[in-house]
């Protein structure tokens, strides 16, 4: 019957169960040498994907390493979904939890967070960022109880490696434009990915900015929020900083006036 | 009856129908080239999963290309051979790209790639048996309520074949499109890569199919290599075509009259010249077609009465 074909072939590609096909051939499978052309197309074409999605770590780790862990990965998480830019978001609990890779390379999950974002902001909704201009008209008293929305592509990733210069050692198809900062530190790193336009881009924050757009995604008012990274960083600037998200694209343009 | 389907199909592809010429698959690699300039190609096919997300640069691309080009929407992930139906979901997500887009074909797979849930990125191949025919009629018939329109589903390649099926290959395509009212689209690479691997006569599959239930044609190259230390055909749309797959098209076209035939690449893809000169192959063969093909031929017997 056809379910139970269905389901032998699956076991005998991406379940890597042998038994399984050699029973598709003892049942009638014509040509059953050749079953594993199937389970190399799936493995094969699962790992491109992969690839695109995580091409830093496919170059830390090189290509024969990477095809390891994309194979484990897609029998353990195989696809729910045909539309295959959303695979991957599973990555980085697959690896966290992938004792060999992440013994020698313990920032690999939090790499592999970063990745999915930059995935993830490239194919999100398109949306109008904030423009600086649209905040002119308002009087200063009024900033504090601001909403201000974040754009639907933007993304928020800490970790306590440094996952923004490690990011940065593989071109992406859709790289940043944006000029980065010239000291590159050691340790933990906060970075936030975002695409305005057509370009993402991959922005390391400081702790206090971090809090900032955390309290703010989590729908602080502006004054709230400024009052969270004030707490996380001493020598938070909140001028600065609103005048950085607001050139880059962070906010959306629908902003509410918290008027309580 | 088989009037009335073909006036369905001619309707439902009205709005901008894709041309009895040569197309071509748009694909990342040469977005730049579109966004450029015009490259000369009377059509373009786009594979439907690519272009489902919500929004970024691939769906810009699209917008701003289908501008110029009519469109084909080729679906590669619906599965429609699966015995546990449609992801509801996806028809959905393929509902929203036909409405955005207005491809004047829509398509897919006579395979399945869905059980228990997990999508098995390949076109897997069914058996030809009564109750495998059941589950894709049913299931075309609930992807075309979906959409909301006619759609030509495809004659895969295949390595393996099954003891049980009743039908051939071609009948049992034939019949899933007689049944559910789709279309067809032919793929004479398909039929001579299976043809080659089951050991069957290609051209015996070409005179089993209704020529005028085709609403496409299909052409690609494959690799004549071996697994397991035999020697098979292996489906990759990795190269130029070959001149078996040539000669069949020509084959084809005279049975079947003039049709939109894509010129598909999909692996290792070369410069969009290389890609428009197949193209151009392809069309030279529509063009060779024109004074005698049965397209022309009737029309000349339509003035004559």
């Amino acid at each position: 019957m056809l379910p139970d074909l269905q389901a032998a072939f699956r076991a005998g590609t991406i379940g890597r169960d042998a038994a399984a096909a050699a029973a598709l051939s003892a049942g009638g499978m014509q040509n059953g040498h050749r079953f594993g052309i199937y389970r190399n197309n799936i493995f094969k074409s699962l790992t491109g994907v992969l690839e695109a999605a995580f091409p830093t770590i496919r170059n830390l780790v090189g290509g024969e390493n990477f095809a390891v862990l994309a194979h484990r990965f897609v029998a353990a998480y195989p696809p729910r979904q045909p539309q295959l830019y959303a695979y991957g978001g599973d990555f980085a609990a697959f690896l966290a939890g992938f004792a060999p890779a992440v013994g020698e390379l313990p920032f690999l999950p939090d790499l592999a967070r970063v990745e999915w974002a930059v995935n993830e902001a490239y194919f999100e909704a398109d949306a109008e960022p904030l423009a600086a201009g649209h905040l002119a008209g308002l009087a200063p008293e009024g900033y504090a109880g601001l909403r201000l929305g974040l754009h639907p592509t933007v993304r928020l990733v800490a970790s306590d490696w440094p996952v923004w210069d490690l990011w940065g050692l593989e071109a992406l198809p859709e790289p940043s434009q944006n000029p980065r900062p010239p000291e590159k530190q050691g340790g933990a790193q906060r970075v936030l990915v975002r695409r305005p336009e057509n370009k993402v881009d991959v922005v390391m924050l400081t702790p206090g900015d971090f809090a900032f757009v955390g309290a703010l995604a989590g729908g602080d008012t502006l004054g709230a929020a400024a009052t969270a990274a004030a707490g996380a960083e001493a020598e938070f600037d909140l001028s600065a900083c609103l005048a950085g998200h607001l050139s880059g694209g962070t906010f959306h343009s629908r902003v509410i006036v918290d008027t309580s | 009856m088989a009037l009335e389907r073909e006036n369905g199909l001619a309707e439902s592809f009205a709005r901008d129908p894709v041309p009895a010429a040569a197309g071509i698959g748009l694909r990342h690699t040469h977005y730049g080239d579109f966004l450029d300039g015009r490259p000369a190609t009377a059509w373009l096919e786009v594979h439907s999963e690519n272009y489902v997300c919500p929004g970024g640069p691939r769906m810009a691309t699209l917008e701003a290309v289908r501008q110029h080009y009519p469109l084909s929407c080729h679906g590669v992930g619906l599965s429609l051979g699966s015995a546990e139906g449609l992801d509801a979901g996806h028809l959905a997500r393929l509902r929203s790209l036909v409405d955005r887009f207005e491809p004047g074909l829509v398509s897919e797979h006579v395979s399945w790639s869905t059980t228990g849930g997990d999508y098995l990125n390949d076109l897997l191949p069914l058996p030809y048996t009564e109750e495998a025919l059941d589950v894709l009629v049913g299931n075309i018939g609930q992807a075309q309520d979906a959409l909301g329109r006619t759609i030509l589903i495809e004659n895969p390649s295949s390595y393996v074949t099954f003891a049980e099926s009743t039908i051939p290959e071609w009948e049992f395509c034939a019949e899933a499109a007689r049944r559910s009212g789709c279309g067809l689209l032919l793929d004479v690479n398909n039929i001579h890569v299976s043809a080659h691997n089951h050991g069957y006569d290609a051209l015996e599959f070409l005179n089993g199919i209704p020529g005028e239930l085709v609403g496409e044609i299909h052409i690609a190259g494959h690799a004549d290599t071996e697994w397991d230390g035999r020697p098979v055909l292996i489906d990759d749309h990795g190269s130029t075509v070959k001149d078996a797959v040539w000669d069949l098209l020509d084959t084809a076209l005279a049975r079947i009259g003039p049709k939109p035939v894509l010129m598909e690449w999909d692996l290792d893809l070369p410069p969009l010249d290389i890609l428009l000169g197949e193209a151009a192959k392809a069309q030279a063969a529509l063009d060779r077609l024109a004074p005698h093909g049965p397209g022309l031929g009737s029309r000349a017997m339509d003035d004559a009465a």
